[in-house]
């Protein structure tokens, strides 16, 4: 891999609890990863950031609920702009049912409590360099 | 602490503080969420000091905008947070209500008792709960809950057993109800005021959590105040590498967690979990399309053309000379003419800016 692999981790919603997202954009910017970290952002800016800012990878982090609206609509987003092709992970309190229903819209993977932050790394090395 | 911009921010807290010592001087302006800190990953140290730190700062911006220290003060309330460490989290608060009160008098002058008070409603931690044998958060929920009684906080509300795996269900949230209930009816420990005092290891401990806060605010004050320091994004960077401490302790076992790295089991299935129904979504947006649709439209516009001025003219003002009265009366008639909370942000997020983007690197 020569490029460097552009994140854009986001908290969106009215969802202020960032110290786990917080934490992996310093583990990710540590692996050399560009990290850029946006909060309040709805689905849509989300993914206009993502263009703008030219991503890999797209993460979603979510503490208080709304995630599945808010994965929908970023789904729908990235296809009206061609951009099926970023990585999206998710992470935070995402229930085992709602993990299973984001798996088949696409979601690579859930990096929920207990994760480590290595195997995000190594997760996002493999999928982006393949 | 918004995501406004902190300038902004800050002068939006004074005119909130202003207009409401002269028309609603009863009610209480400003929540002090010491809780956000700790929650984002300080320590008992940082929640003091930083509090502390943003106290003066505010303070001192009121009386810069001619409002009185006494009045200011006097109306505020704390948000603190509980976490695990038992006797560490009880001096804090002790040692957080003796130098909030030195200070204010020794900075401000202020005599009235009310104007030095920490006034405290405790939230327990919700970080430190886990989502591996969640039925343990409700021993450490009781633990926070009973510190926070030890130590005398006026109102209190405990986290849920599975708030690390989802929003709380009305039973857990009724068990948090009953962990309080039970310390409140059966142990007859609120009889008596600061329980804790004498002890010797909690005295000295107090001595030494107040002096390390004071230290702190000291470099916060040295650094131009709390405002500079969160501009300079120290305030963030100190709480995230504190964060990841204590995280990187946890994964490398140095920190034990029950039922994380000691005691593990095999995980067993999740407990019955809250979800929101979607007919909740749907009876929330046709109740705003309906007041749209309803409303006076020419009240409404000139309300928001006036709110829009109003909170453009603000946004170019010194702290020193910031009309609260124009501000809050045009957001007051806004929300009279059926302005929406969303509507009114839309305007004060493209006039005073928003939190950009933070590039973390590398």
């Amino acid at each position: 891999m020569t490029e460097v692999v552009r994140v854009l981790l986001a908290k969106p919603t009215h969802d202020g609890h960032d110290r786990g997202v917080r934490y992996i954009a310093r583990k990710f910017r540590d692996a050399g990863f560009e990290v850029i970290f946006t909060t309040f952002l709805l689905a849509d800016e989300v993914a206009a950031m993502a263009i703008e800012e030219d991503v890999n990878v797209i993460g979603i982090s979510s503490s208080s609920h709304g995630h599945m609206a808010v994965f929908e609509d970023l789904f729908a987003s990235l296809k009206k702009h061609g951009l099926e092709d970023i990585l999206v992970i998710g992470g935070g309190v995402i229930s085992g049912k709602d993990q299973a229903v984001l798996k088949e819209w696409g979601v690579a993977r859930v990096f929920g409590p207990g994760s480590s932050s290595e195997d995000s790394v190594e997760f996002i090395r493999q999928q982006v360099s393949a | 602490m918004s995501a406004f911009p902190p300038e902004q921010g800050h002068k939006l807290a004074v005119a909130l503080i202003g207009y409401c010592a002269e028309h609603m001087p009863s009610w209480n302006t400003t929540n002090f969420v010491g809780y956000d800190l700790e929650e984002s990953g300080g320590n008992a140290v940082q929640e003091a000091g930083m509090l502390l730190a943003y106290g003066i700062e505010l303070v001192r911006s009121c009386v810069e905008a001619g409002v009185d220290a006494e009045a200011a003060l006097s109306r505020f309330g704390f948000q603190i947070a509980q976490g695990n460490d038992f006797f560490e989290e009880i001096v804090k608060i002790r040692a957080l209500r003796r130098i909030w009160a030195t200070t204010m008098k020794e900075r401000f002058g202020v005599n009235d008792p009310r104007a030095m008070h920490v006034r405290i409603h405790t939230h327990t931690s919700g970080a430190m709960l886990t989502a591996e044998q969640p039925l343990v958060n409700l021993v450490r929920t009781t633990l926070h809950a009973f510190g926070a009684a030890l130590s005398g906080v006026q109102a209190m509300e405990v986290a849920a057993y599975d708030e690390a795996l989802a929003i709380p269900t009305e039973a857990s949230a009724t068990l948090t109800l009953r962990i309080q209930q039970v310390i409140q009816e059966e142990t007859n420990i609120t009889a008596v005021s600061d329980p804790l005092a004498g002890s010797y290891f909690v005295e000295n401990l107090t001595e030494q959590m107040a002096k390390a806060a004071l230290a702190l605010v000291e470099q916060i004050e040295d650094m131009g105040g709390y405002i500079a320091a969160q501009r300079q994004g120290w305030i963030r960077t100190e709480i995230e590498e504190n964060a990841e401490r204590w995280r990187d302790d946890v994964t490398a076992g140095r920190r034990g967690v029950v039922g994380v790295n000691r005691y593990k089991t095999e995980s067993a299935e999740e407990p019955e979990l809250f979800t929101v129904d979607e007919e909740v979504e749907r009876v929330a947006i046709e109740r705003v399309k309906a007041l749209r649709a309803g409303r006076d439209g020419p009240r409404y516009d000139a309300a928001m053309t006036a709110f829009a001025d109003a909170v453009g003219e603000f946004a170019s003002a010194a702290m020193g000379s910031i009309n609260p009265d124009k501000l809050m009366s045009t957001a007051i008639a806004a929300a009279q003419a059926d302005a929406t909370t969303g509507e009114m942000m839309a305007v004060m997020k493209a006039k005073l800016g928003w939190d950009a983007p933070y590039n973390y690197g590398p």
